[in-house]
């Protein structure tokens, strides 16, 4: 059965039919939405046809031809140019890639499990102090305790973490109470104890249970919320402009890189951000049925 | 006996291990959250009631007091700030979420090209801040293509967008409102994906249109999702802004702080080492603590009396 047979069967005829009213509002709608996505797609064109001008032919165009000036030559050795002529903080595109693979590598498989970790020892045991501890991460998501980065920024000083690159990573990253705390209770929670049971009648162990067992049943929901991160990740800027300016990531590259833009020449910035760009949306591309999916279906139940 | 002898033994056994196993797992993420969090929330609290030197002082409140009540001429001050986080908070809260709402119940109804909307409406999710307010900034740069686009039409441009007091503010919650369709769309889509379908199809039969399906029905069936979000904005009311060190970070002479950007710049200072009012920063954090938790306290009580529809 092809995709598109299997998509309509799920909706019911009756849903399908549409009034002539229903009809014009959804053409309005369309028109709309449809004008909408080409505010989109217009600078994603435009900023293709900016990457490949060089320096003189880009400042030709925005004087005299106009800004979809396609150049007579098409520059794409910028694309290759940029990885060694856009620099900020003395790190180049190729510097800062490594330092964005890193961190995503050390951020996807490190800072989440902890949530993880957590949420399922929560869902699924009963212990002393559990009802208290509970309730101070509920008061700890809901009260909005403003102005502490001063103080963070002193503790990440004190501790010598400012700058130290991955170290800071590992120190911080031990998370396990943040927002998606609740998102991983609610999964745990509608997975049924009887497998870890099963479990432990086999002469398994607690850990054998949540390794073997209740992980991999979380897995397709845990995917989601990683595949969300990763993307977060990539275009993480914020911490390392605050505590890690000596190992800039790509966004945090191109930021920097805004106040040099005249050294190097606008077409190199931007054949910088579109090469920024592609690897989020080539991801998105291929997961977004399953990320949309996924976290409709398991992710907010509970 | 023995036998209940080796099953107490046992179940102590069993229990002991579950008891190591629990607190294996815990230990490290509940130290890392009382340093991180606990420890950080406490210093900051005492940090408001010191001096650059230590010594305990009220001094932060009172330049907190002064930059709060200062004339609006000052650019760069608290009261510039807290009037934009409340244009912010309002522009999410009135317009943002009934524009996610409208969106998520149109793909939901599978309008022509429902599934390339959702893929170019989550775009800006997925990419850097940066890249987009790049490009943002360069369409509506005078000699980009909105400013070629009105002077074509014979309204030119007179300045940079967002290069002045009047308009630097209003551009950046534009950009935001370019944005908005996106955060939201996977979650709200959520939501609607579990609104049984032969509730749709019953009201179909009996004749209901699209307006009263939207209002009387779908956004009742997900209220849970909504009050979450009404919950969420109030507590974040703090921290609504837009991405202003990335579109117009000159705040001084712009207008374009909120308490959030005010706060990050205080503590940023500029990306100087160890140069930040980070004392300042935590008395006027506490200040809008003690005022903001009844407040939010009071909005969470009074949404959790409207009644959430189960199902």
């Amino acid at each position: 059965m092809s995709k598109r047979k299997k998509i309509n069967d799920e909706v019911p005829f009756i849903l399908k039919h549409r009034t002539t009213g229903e009809k014009i509002l959804y053409a309005f709608v369309f028109f709309i939405l449809f004008i909408w996505a080409l505010t989109f797609l217009i600078p994603g064109v435009w900023l293709v046809i900016q990457s490949l001008h060089d320096q003189w032919g880009y400042y030709v165009a925005i004087s005299f031809d106009g800004p979809f000036a396609i150049p007579d030559v098409l520059h794409f050795e910028n694309y290759i140019k940029t990885f060694s002529m856009l620099d900020a903080n003395g790190v180049n595109y190729g510097g800062m890639l490594l330092n964005t693979l890193w961190y995503m590598v050390l951020a996807i498989f490190y800072c989440p499990i902890w949530t993880v970790i957590t949420s399922y020892v929560f869902s699924k045991y009963k212990f002393r102090g559990r009802e208290f501890l509970y309730a101070l991460i509920i008061f700890a998501m809901v009260i909005p305790i403003v102005g502490t980065g001063g103080a963070r920024y002193k503790l990440i000083a004190d501790l010598k973490l400012y700058d130290s690159g991955p170290l800071y990573v590992l120190a911080t990253g031990i998370g396990g109470f943040s927002g998606s705390f609740l998102i991983m209770y609610g999964i745990f929670k509608n997975i049924s104890w009887s497998y870890a049971e099963a479990v432990f009648i086999d002469g398994g162990g607690h850990f054998t249970a949540f390794l073997r067992i209740m992980l991999p049943q979380a897995l397709p929901a845990i995917s989601v919320l990683l595949l969300d991160s990763a993307i977060d990740l990539w275009n993480e800027s914020h911490t390392f402009i605050m505590y890690l300016p000596s190992t800039p990531t790509i966004a945090t590259g191109l930021y920097y890189a805004q106040a040099a833009i005249k050294r190097f020449g606008y077409p190199l910035y931007y054949a910088g951000i579109v090469m920024s760009i592609i690897p989020p949306i080539v991801v998105f591309a291929i997961n977004s049925d399953f990320m949309m999916r996924s976290l409709s279906i398991g992710g907010l139940k509970g | 006996m023995n036998t209940s002898f080796k099953k107490t033994h046992s179940i102590n056994y069993m229990k002991r291990k579950e008891t190591f196993f629990i607190w294996a797992m815990l230990a490290l993420p509940l130290i890392s959250w009382i340093i991180w969090y606990w420890y950080v929330n406490l210093s900051s609290i005492l940090n408001a009631f010191k001096d650059v030197d230590g010594t305990w002082s009220f001094i932060n409140f009172k330049t907190f007091w002064e930059s709060l009540t200062a004339p609006s001429t000052d650019l760069g001050s608290i009261s510039v700030g807290l009037k934009n986080t409340f244009g912010y908070y309002l522009q999410d809260l009135l317009i943002f979420i009934p524009l996610q709402i409208l969106l998520a119940y149109f793909l939901y109804k599978r309008i022509p090209g429902f599934k390339f909307f959702r893929v170019i409406f989550y775009l800006p999710s997925i990419i850097s801040g940066v890249a987009m307010t790049s490009v943002f900034k360069a369409m509506i740069a005078t000699d980009g293509p909105l400013g070629v686009i009105l002077e074509s039409m014979g309204m030119p441009l007179e300045h940079a967008l967002l290069s002045v007091p009047s308009t630097a503010t209003k551009t950046i919650m534009a950009y935001k409102l370019w944005v908005c369709l996106a955060s939201r769309m996977l979650l709200l889509g959520g939501a609607l994906a579990r609104i049984p379908i032969e509730v749709l199809e019953s009201a179909k039969l009996d004749g209901v249109g699209p307006g009263r399906e939207l209002i009387n029905m779908i956004i009742p069936l997900i209220s849970s999702t909504l009050i979450t979000y009404l919950i969420l904005g109030t507590t974040g009311i703090i921290g609504a802004s837009g991405p202003i060190l990335l579109l117009a970070p000159d705040h001084q002479s712009l207008g374009t702080t909120t308490l959030n950007y005010w706060i990050f710049d205080k503590v940023y200072a500029k990306g100087v080492h160890m140069a930040g009012q980070y004392n300042l920063v935590s008395a006027t954090g506490l200040a809008f603590t003690v005022v903001l938790v009844p407040f939010v306290l009071t909005v969470r009580w009074l949404l959790e009396k409207i009644d959430v529809v189960e199902y």
